[in-house]
């Protein structure tokens, strides 16, 4: 398999998924990342980051260093905490310990972080039909 | 010294950082509640000098608990 440049270093291919160190999050959070603002919530194992639109979404994900994505991962997979990343009220992505990345994370290189394309389809779609109704409502 | 901040003094990837949070607490029954007001952080996508960094605000509370193992 073609190695991803976000899979952890550290976390091999036959690595034993048993999270070790199992926590539980609760979070009041508002994040600004480079100017993109998500609302952290959190149910205990997993972590819901709500964007407010899919352009905040990309520029907060793309302005990550790859290590970071990297190291967050194999954080997450060892404190079996998964992290929902939204965009306008939809899962775009699912990255640590329940992400299942697949063909379509391996093609545009984000494996192992998990592509929900319903999901994406679906907040672009919301964010076109919001844009034309503000140009013709 | 302990044998717990031993291990955690000894860490050297973020993981490893998780089990000696995860031993810390779980010993001592205890939660990590971390808040921010209006903190800002800048995260470099490297170790060099010419290394660019993306902006990070946090404003909010988190609080860490562990759970047991399955």
């Amino acid at each position: 398999m073609e190695k991803s440049p976000l899979r952890p270093e550290n976390v091999s291919e036959s690595r034993d998924n048993t999270p070790r160190a199992p926590l539980s999050v609760e979070a009041d959070l508002v994040i600004r990342i480079n100017g993109a603002t998500a609302e952290l919530e959190s149910t205990g194992e997993r972590l819901l980051v709500q964007f407010e639109s899919v352009p905040d979404t990309l520029r907060a994900v793309q302005s990550q260093p790859r290590e970071l994505v990297s190291s967050l991962t194999a954080v997450l997979q060892t404190t079996d905490l998964t992290v929902e990343i939204r965009a306008r009220n939809r899962i775009v992505a699912v990255a640590g310990a329940n992400a299942r990345p697949g063909l379509v994370s391996r093609f545009i290189g984000v494996d192992p972080i998990e592509v929900r394309l319903s999901g994406t389809v679906g907040a672009v779609s919301a964010e076109m039909r919001d844009a034309v109704a503000g140009i013709f409502g | 010294m302990s044998e717990t901040e031993d291990k955690i003094d000894e860490t050297t990837t973020w993981p490893e950082l998780a089990i000696g949070l995860y031993e810390r607490l779980t010993d001592r029954g205890a939660e990590i509640i971390y808040e921010f007001e209006e903190m800002e952080v800048q995260v470099p996508s490297g170790t060099g000098e010419d290394a660019e960094h993306a902006e990070w605000h946090l404003d909010g509370k988190i609080t860490i608990t562990t759970r047991e193992r399955e």
